[in-house]
């Protein structure tokens, strides 16, 4: 095992290989707050890539409930379960073992195998509250209030990937141009390693071909500079796609950066299992659980509340304007500036893509439109 | 042994110098017939005396036909096989630490002249062929063939330097073979699927190979990519590889090996064949007359063995290729 660096444990960890970062590093950010699990992500992926024969219930995106949702069954349940618990001290460090760390004798990570059942109820736990809701048990003398949220998810691609390590043929890698994870589909001979080992359960198999797929990060279209199709296609606009920097090399005009390193308010989801994984997630603020949320999102979650708060509260306008940026056009914001009551969003040569109001001009209608001799419902 | 040097007609009977010779069986049945207390005795005699553990296995020329395709024909059991010595593989990650592995297996060799066989047997209480499933694993055998018995890194799939020559039977493959390929039906019976985009005008449910007949394998990626295991069209249970260590296993150019395997009453039979001359540029060339080294793994799919959690020989073995 190598000693890694991992910002977001902020320590050193141990990992199967040595740290090779890529030169950039594909990430998005999905805001909880805005996603409505439409499932539209869910079909936009599905009819793409996984529409197959074999491939029936393979979902490289899924949007499910928390806290009881979960696909496949009990995902995070499982690995949690199987790892001692840890904590957070002061200074952001994880206090605890990652899944590598844990990993058991004759093995390189802690992992487990889901069932074919596992898979095949995409929905269940959906739009299930955090405790049952009646007038006999909904009072404010619960630990908290009754609660859920979505969690939209696809691969992580990880900085340090589970299922890349476990592939005994390095039929798994990590592209150095933009750290997009890629299953090798002429190399894989169906060991389902990698399964066993991403605890985010983002590898699968399919049944007829016997060999194991994955999510591909809609890489021909990155490579074009156009969004993955599951961030195209989001009704809710709740994806900020780009790339990522490590902390000391942040570029605050960066969107991503911007949300994950200057303003905190993007975290990983679960970074105590030790990947670096590279969607994050702006937490809910609805939730009144700040352990769950700590435990999905590390130790930055009241401070990301407070921070996308702000925003919303027009006390950061910068954050909003970011915000904003998500899904205002299909191609890929490299860089953002605010330009008066605009923010304007550029590619990666510097060329404007977008340019978008930070607040929407509204129009106020008469109530009654003479035109058509008719009154109107909607007057803004 | 006694019978090291004799050969094996296709019907089973062995010949010593040419001379006709009574089978096991025979042997058995003339005990029965000469007498029940000593009958009784050649029959215990002969199965508690079994297979001896060994480390070199003589590969007999027989004269005739190859029993390739049946690990129960006349030829097979015969003339002295051998028991190999296996351990779970601990060498690499993912290591066997579950189950208990195979200890034994009894292996036994044949040849014509122009292709080898090997039927290998062991105890597996039950037959796991079911491939579709995320789940579950099949069980499956190997023979590694490597140029040289004494060079021993050979045993852990070849080394950098040398390729080893692999024959890999799958008990999935040997379904797929026996019964038709398991579609997503054969592991989910109460599928109910829409339509599969490209295959819409097709009038009953989709299988695999309508993808092949319409042209659109894009749908099926890694056959797409040309994986050779990707495909629902099966002609043999037994993939030619060819490694160059651990992780490095892949399928030769040239697939004409043979071989077939039967479960019965919690033991497998599987015979594993290929051509003695290589017939890709980095295989293993078997010259009869000569010695090269060989080395046996073995899965059960009962406890979730797959890729390297296996059970191998613990010592790379001698082949003794007979003239």
């Amino acid at each position: 095992m190598a000693e890694v660096f991992n910002w977001q444990i902020n320590r050193t960890m141990s990992y199967p290989y040595e740290e090779a970062r890529p030169k950039k590093q594909a990430a998005a950010v999905f805001d909880t707050n805005k996603c409505i699990a439409c499932q539209t992500c869910t079909l936009a992926c599905k009819t793409c890539w996984t529409s197959g024969k074999g491939q029936e219930y393979m979902l490289w995106n899924n949007v499910e409930t928390k806290p009881w949702g979960s696909y496949p069954l009990a995902w995070d349940v499982e690995i949690l379960s199987r790892i001692e618990p840890g904590s957070w001290d002061a200074q952001g460090t994880y206090r605890g073992r990652t899944i590598f760390e844990s990993a058991p004798a004759g093995s390189t990570a802690q992992g487990w195998m889901p069932s074919d059942l596992d898979y095949a109820y995409p929905n269940k736990g959906e739009d299930e509250t955090s405790a049952p809701i009646s007038p006999e048990t909904y009072t404010l003398e619960l630990p908290h209030d009754i609660w859920f949220f979505y969690l939209p998810r696809i691969c992580n691609h990880c900085t340090y990937p589970g299922c890349l390590q476990a592939c005994p043929r390095q039929s798994i890698y990590k592209r150095p141009e933009d750290g997009i994870v890629l299953l090798d589909q002429s190399m894989c001979r169906g060991y389902r390693a990698c399964m066993e080992a991403c605890p985010y359960k983002k590898v699968f198999y399919n049944h007829v071909t016997r060999v194991s797929e994955k999510c591909v990060m809609c890489y021909p279209a990155v490579e074009e500079g156009v969004l993955p199709r599951c961030m195209r296609n989001c009704i809710g606009k709740i994806r900020t796609f780009g790339f990522v920097s490590t902390p000391e090399n942040v570029r605050e005009d960066n969107p991503v950066d911007f949300l994950v390193h200057v303003r905190k308010a993007g975290l990983p989801l679960y970074p105590q299992l030790g990947l670096e994984p590279n969607i994050y997630y702006i937490p809910p603020v609805h939730v009144s659980s700040t352990p769950f949320l700590t435990m999905l999102f590390g130790p930055g979650v009241s401070h990301a509340v407070e921070a996308y708060q702000a925003a919303m509260a027009g006390d950061d306008p910068e954050l909003r304007a970011v915000l904003l940026l998500s899904l205002a056009t299909d191609l890929i914001v490299h860089s953002f500036e605010i330009r008066g009551d605009k923010v304007v969003g550029f590619d990666e040569n510097r060329d404007e893509i977008v340019r978008v109001p930070l607040r929407e001009p509204i129009m106020i209608r008469p109530e009654f439109d003479a035109a058509v001799s008719a009154y109107r419902k909607n007057v803004t | 042994m006694s019978e090291a040097r004799s050969d094996v007609r296709p019907d089973g009977a062995v010949t010593e110098s040419g001379r006709p010779r009574p089978t096991r069986r025979r042997v058995i049945a003339g005990g029965v017939l000469a007498g029940a207390g000593i009958a009784g005795g050649t029959l215990l005699a002969t199965r508690d005396r079994g297979p001896a553990v060994g480390t070199t296995v003589r590969a007999r020329r027989v004269h005739g036909t190859l029993p390739v395709d049946d690990p129960t024909a006349g030829a097979w059991g015969q003339t002295g096989s051998v028991l190999v010595e296996l351990e779970r593989q601990a060498t690499t990650t993912p290591m066997k630490t579950r189950g208990k592995g195979v200890d034994h297996v009894e292996v036994e060799a044949l040849h014509d002249g122009t292709s080898i066989a090997f039927r290998l047997q062991w105890d597996d209480p039950e037959r796991d062929s079911d491939g579709a499933g995320v789940d579950v694993w099949r069980d499956a055998c190997a023979v590694l063939l490597a140029r040289s018995h004494a060079d021993e890194a050979q045993r852990l799939m070849g080394t950098a330097d040398e390729a080893a020559s692999i024959l890999h039977w799958k008990a999935d493959w040997q379904r797929d073979i026996d019964e038709g390929f398991q579609d997503v039906e054969a592991h989910f019976p109460n599928a109910a699927y829409g339509f599969y985009p490209p295959l819409v005008g097709v009038d009953r449910t989709a299988r695999a190979a309508d993808y092949t007949a319409a042209d659109a394998t894009e749908w099926l990626p890694a056959l797409a990519a040309g994986n050779p295991l990707a495909p629902a069209t099966r002609t043999s249970p037994v993939e030619k590889i060819r490694a160059h260590g651990y992780g490095t296993a892949a399928s030769l150019p040239t697939q004409n090996a043979r071989g077939k395997g039967e479960w019965d009453d919690g033991r497998w039979r599987v015979v594993l064949a290929r051509p003695l001359a290589r017939t890709d540029s980095d295989e293993v060339h078997i010259n009869p007359g000569a010695d090269a080294g060989f080395a046996v793994a073995v899965w059960r799919g009962d406890e979730d063995d797959g890729g390297s959690r296996k059970s191998l020989a613990k010592v790379l073995l001698r082949l003794e290729v007979a003239p």
